[in-house]
């Protein structure tokens, strides 16, 4: 023992090295571990995101900079710089929410410094690096006005309509560094006020007279004069105050000179775009409009344009130049010299493109260039898409309308053409032998053929599908399919984000009583092929919104369905007016003889259609067991109808059940129902003496989540739990003093929802889970109306120590994997939670564990590496979609904002993110990096030295036999 | 020929949680029961009965109702047999004067099965007004006479539960505990360095054996050492 010892004194030296190796070691095994979630080279392989800025409001070229770019502010308060070659977002900045971060005026680009004013009480204004897009400077005009029913600084809670009208009438002018807040102050004057745009510095206050402006005058800037038109029809008169000269008095123009006599009201003023101070007056009910020359001196151009021309003046060589844009199949831009009408044909254009849609000219520059005059003029089209005009040519086209969607469906591809003819052959259609064996012969001859071909490397024959655009081994190539509320369809491909096809559905709008929802419905998929895929538009008739314009009387949005091709982007039936208002609707789980799921359309008479006609004796055959529900927000009412006294050719309706949730009390914000293709793999879950616990699977199961209003009931949250077929209620629970935004995901046997804390001031995880109990009702199959037991409820509630914006839950196939929640984060970062997480039966003193269950902790943490966007931030988004792909394991996830709000004004700005998850990890998938030879190696020898062992073993039995 | 019956069924409370009733107000409930049998899309209510809460706190109530008619019982066979609904239609009146109808159905077949025993539940919001009347019955599903014209009404009376909040002061009380535990657990263990920390020493130094003899330099080293 002893000269051990001595030894290990002699190497005390090396071991406290060795120690340090050792340490290091550990370190460098504890980074492998951490390094698990992403690689660097895996960024963008199974994910993609684009970029949007979204409407445009205010638009203008930076001439001005090395590097000439298009400055744009749109409806989503952004502010970006594009790429004036390529369209390609420079630059984007994101402002705040909603109203307080509206974008009032934006100016100073041509003077190299760009300013903007957003918000609404206080404004807040901004001057930015046109170069980086940094904030340069920043102050807000929060200064009390002496006169506090006059001034729109009114603090929020006071803010009524009143204070929201006022901030309407606010104009801003942006000029040489100043910034002029002109307010109008009804029966006096316009109260001008300069403030030093980088600064903030107040130069200067002054009141120009103006007795006339009331409330319900119309007025425009056209600087430095505002115009207000006076008066109504006949004697109507137009009112010119220069805003900055205190002593001048109005001018007063009649429209009598402007349009000489015969011309009819209701007229609308409205200030041509363009540097000039240039006015528009429409008359003969937008049917003709005539433009003023503001100055000193107006000048009225006595030439009739067209109502619905939008008018843009451009300044070639000192000479103003009027630009009169129309659609018809195609854009057309005439130009003509501003004062003499001359038309100048060389600036006149006429382009006919797919994304131009009734443009209008939002910013124009027409430099002299060595050739001539090269106009660049950038276009906004009604359905939200930007493109840039040079020359007769469309330079680039952004899709701004993807910034608005309401409706995502994620559809699988087709088969390729080789595994359709495959398909063909063994197609279930009865046939008598001889023709079997024909069509076996030519598809065989067929495929001989192309295998020949192939062989020799001739060209295969096109087909009429894009090569890639077939469905792939894991069904992990999908198409997505993108309504928009500006009645635009998409079809992205999954695999790059790539934009296949676009169409365009006129007429249509969002269901205005569910606020601009749109619904689409896949009627039938892929597989069946010849079929082509099928899917269906809910939507409402826009034309009838002008007939209640004129007419004055409620004719409002017959439903209208649209079908079209999924894949191609071809209209099937084209649009279909159904001739009455959709209350409610749903796909039938049945299919009609050629696998087309027919929708049931339930009208505000409370009768039903079926659409296709084709489906009806289909649907009669199940109506038996069919049920509809309906919510009404304004009422609060609450029904549900049965169809059971159906006849083969017509449905009939009858109501069974009635309930109110007062609308004195609370109002309706949210019904959530499950995913209808979703499906539970596990009936219960076992507990810690091995005894299970059943789910309750209600497939009926409906959640309804109210807030309370009025003073007394003010910041409560209710949710209810509703069997929609029976019309029992299962459960219902209440928060005091929590308040939106809610969050609902409804799934399996659980239900999980997120609110604000008033009182702790934080949000909040809510978490229920229903269990029948230790019996099991009906092993096989559910029945809303057999069940009597009301379930048992656990619930818990978690701290989440950031905002969300939104919440999905993971969905697979069958179910297997386990279920996790997308949550969408205000900071741009997409959370996978674990379901295990919020999972209620945490227990807060675990003295058995149960399997898979974490104790509880009150605040659920975020884990950076559980971001599944890592670094691409994805703002305000407002809806999350997920679809089961071909894997067991592995989810798709599209993330896209959505247009939340009634006001069509305040739409919302999105990105569009696309990647996929796997919540269980990828159980039922290779790594990539698996190595094949070597298996195949290892096999081999393994093979073969069993088959020589086996030969050496039999000879030498053979000897021994011998001896 | 009318037998006037007053079935009165005293009352189940509700949820003996510790959560318990997060009803603030308390008030009188009133329903009128009007019932349909015919088989057709649109019903035909005749008077069933009525129903009185006189607190809707502990849900004690007054059941008043007569007894079916044979061609009531027919009528209901007749349903049963089509696979029908039995339809209730409930007019609630509130202490606050607030008048609410509701509407609610079962299988004709289970008031069938269950000799007319069924169980109304009315579920209150949190200011205490109905928003929902259901009825129930526990079955089974028959198309036989019952045993009885008379109804089993049990009326059961559900308010919404607290929703669950954060349990931040369970975790603490639970950290400060097993804290306090260490800190004891920490106090008692009076063993030698050797004999706590003996399963992490045993291990390196077996290491720096197997390391010392794979290295010649190292071995020799140790045999000069040994020499001394």
């Amino acid at each position: 023992m002893a000269p051990f010892v001595r030894s290990f004194r002699g190497n005390i030296h090396r071991f406290l090295i060795d120690v340090q190796i050792l340490q290091y070691l550990i370190i460098l095994v504890g980074l492998f571990n951490l390094s698990l979630c992403l690689y660097e080279d895996q960024v963008g392989k199974f994910d993609w995101k684009q970029n949007y800025v979204g409407k445009i409001k205010f638009a203008s070229f930076d001439t001005v900079s090395a590097a000439k770019k298009i400055i744009v502010a749109t409806e989503e308060n952004v502010i970006a710089a594009l790429n004036l070659k390529s369209g390609q977002i420079l630059w984007r900045r994101v402002l705040e929410k909603g109203y307080g971060g509206r974008i009032r005026a934006l100016g100073g680009v041509t003077d190299g410094d760009l300013v903007s004013v957003s918000g609404g009480v206080p404004a807040i204004v901004r001057a930015w690096d046109l170069a980086t897009g940094h904030i340069l400077h920043e102050w807000p005009i929060a200064e009390q006005n002496h006169d506090r029913r006059f001034s729109p600084f009114i603090s929020f809670s006071t803010l009524g309509l009143y204070s929201a009208n006022r901030i309407k009438d606010v104009k801003w002018h942006i000029k040489d560094g100043t910034l002029h807040h002109i307010l109008p102050i009804y029966n006096s004057a316009v109260e001008v006020t300069s403030y030093d745009s980088k600064t903030g510095d107040k130069l200067k206050t002054r009141r120009v007279s103006a007795p006339f402006i009331t409330q319900e005058t119309e007025c425009v800037l056209a600087a430095p004069y505002l115009a207000c038109l006076k008066g109504d029809s006949s004697l109507a008169v137009l009112l010119l105050v220069h805003l900055f000269d205190t002593h001048s008095q109005p001018q007063s123009v009649t429209i009598n000179t402007i349009f000489g006599a015969g011309a009819q009201g209701p007229y609308h003023l409205e200030s041509v775009l363009g540097e000039e101070p240039i006015i528009s007056i429409s008359a003969d009910n937008n049917q003709r409009k005539r433009i003023l020359l503001v100055g000193e001196v107006p000048v009225p151009i006595q030439r009739d344009i067209v109502g619905d021309a939008a008018l843009y003046v451009v300044s070639v060589d000192n000479e103003k130049i009027l630009l009169e844009t129309t659609y018809k199949n195609g854009a057309k831009i005439v130009a003509s010299e501003l004062l003499t009408s001359k038309p100048m044909p060389n600036i006149s254009t006429s382009v006919t493109h797919n994304s131009l849609l009734s443009p209008t000219i939002i910013a124009s520059v027409c430099p002299r260039q060595t050739k001539g005059v090269t106009c660049r003029h950038l276009l906004a089209s009604e359905d939200h898409s930007v493109a840039l005009l040079q020359h007769n040519k469309l330079i680039w086209a952004r899709e701004e309308a993807l910034a608005n969607i309401v409706a995502v469906e994620i559809i699988e591809l087709p088969m390729s053409d080789r595994d359709q003819e495959i398909e063909t052959e063994f197609d279930q259609k009865e046939r008598d032998v001889l023709s079997m064996m024909f069509r076996r012969v030519g598809s065989q001859l067929k495929q001989a053929k192309t295998f020949l071909q192939s062989i020799l490397s001739l060209t295969p024959q096109q087909s009429n599908q894009r090569m890639d655009l077939v469905r792939d081994k894991f069904g992990l190539h999908k198409m997505i399919v993108l309504v928009t509320s500006a009645g635009k369809l998409y079809g992205i491909e999954t695999r790059k984000g790539e934009i296949i096809w676009q169409l365009r559905v006129r007429g249509i709008r969002g269901f205005s009583k569910r606020s601009d929802a749109i619904i689409l419905y896949v009627q039938r998929g892929s597989r069946h092929f010849p079929y082509p895929p099928q899917c269906a538009l809910l939507a409402e008739d826009k034309v009838c919104i002008i007939i209640i314009y004129y007419h004055q009387f409620d004719q409002t949005g017959e439903g209208i369905v649209y079908t079209f091709n999924p894949i191609t982007g071809q209209p099937l039936d084209g649009l279909v007016k159904l001739g009455y208002r959709i209350k409610q609707s749903m796909l039938l789980h049945v299919t009609t003889d050629d696998f087309l799921r027919g929708i049931l359309i339930f009208d505000i008479r409370d009768k039903v259609h079926v659409y296709p006609k084709g489906a009806t004796a289909i649907a009669a055959s199940i109506a038996k067991n069919t049920y509809i529900f309906t919510a009404d927000q304004t009422t609060g009412i609450l029904s549900g109808y049965s169809l059971s006294y159906s006849t083969s050719q017509e449905l009939i309706s009858h109501k069974v059940w009635e309930l109110l949730l007062s609308p004195k009390n609370q109002r309706i914000t949210h019904v959530v129902s499950k995913n209808p293709i979703e499906r539970v793999h596990s009936q219960g879950r076992v507990l810690s003496d091995r005894s299970v616990l059943y789910k309750y699977i209600n497939p009926n199961l409906v959640t309804i989540v109210t807030e309370g209003v009025g003073h007394t009931h003010k910041n409560t949250l209710n949710l209810y739990l509703l069997d929609v077929v029976s019309g029992a209620m299962i459960f219902s629970i209440m928060h005091k003093r929590v308040r939106g935004p809610v969050h609902v995901v409804h799934s399996e046997n659980w239900i999980v929802y997120s609110y604000f804390n008033e009182k702790s001031r934080r949000t909040e995880i809510a978490s229920l889970e229903l269990y029948e109990g230790k019996i099991q009702s009906n092993t096989t199959v559910f029945s809303s109306l057999a069940t009597t037991k009301l379930p048992i409820v656990e619930r818990q509630a978690f701290i989440f120590p950031a905002a969300i914006e939104s919440m999905r839950e993971t969905i697979t196939e069958k179910g297997i994997t386990s279920k996790h929640i997308i949550v969408a984060l205000a900071n741009g970062g997409i959370l996978e939670l674990p379901w295990m997480m919020v999972d209620p039966r945490r227990p807060i003193n675990p003295e058995v564990r149960e399997e898979g269950v974490i104790p509880y902790m009150p605040e659920i943490p975020i884990h950076m590496d559980a971001i599944i966007n890592y670094n691409q931030s994805v703002f305000r988004v407002s809806g999350i979609h997920t679809s089961p792909s071909g894997l067991e394991s592995t989810c798709l996830v599209f993330v896209h904002g959505l247009e939340n709000y009634n006001c069509a004004c305040n739409t919302m700005f999105t990105d569009l993110f696309y990647t996929r998850v796997a919540p269980s990890k990828t159980f039922d998938v290779l790594k990539e990096d698996f190595d094949y030879y070597l298996i195949v190696i290892v096999l081999a020898a393994l093979l073969i030295s069993s088959y020589i062992t086996k030969k050496l073993a039999s000879q030498k039995a053979q000897k021994q036999a011998w001896k | 020929m009318y037998t006037i019956y007053i079935f009165i069924s005293l009352l189940v409370s509700v949820s003996s949680s510790a959560r318990g009733s997060e009803l603030d107000y308390d008030g009188w409930l009133q329903l009128r029961l009007w019932h349909a049998f015919n088989d057709e899309s649109e019903p035909i209510f005749v008077e069933r009965g009525n129903v009185t809460v006189s607190s809707v706190r502990s849900g004690a109530s007054v059941v008043g109702q007569n007894g079916l008619l044979q061609p009531h019982i027919n009528q209901l066979k007749t349903l049963a047999k089509h696979d029908g609904k039995y339809r209730l239609k409930a007019v609630a009146r509130t202490s606050l004067g607030n008048e609410i109808t509701f509407l609610t159905s079962l299988p004709a077949c289970y008031l069938l099965g269950s000799d007319l025993e069924d169980v109304i539940t009315i579920w209150l919001d949190s200011a205490a007004e109905p928003i929902a009347v259901s009825i129930s019955s526990p079955g089974p599903c028959s198309t036989e006479n019952p045993f009885t014209n008379m109804w089993t009404t049990n009326v059961v009376v559900k308010y919404p539960d607290g929703g669950p909040v954060p349990d931040t002061a369970t975790y603490i009380q639970k950290l400060e505990r097993e804290r306090e535990a260490r800190e004891r657990g920490e106090a008692k263990d009076n063993r030698s360095f050797l004999a706590r920390y003996w399963m992490y020493i045993v291990p390196a130094l077996i290491f720096v054996v197997l390391s010392s003899a794979t290295n010649p330099e190292a071995g020799g080293a140790g045999g000069s050492s040994q020499r001394q």
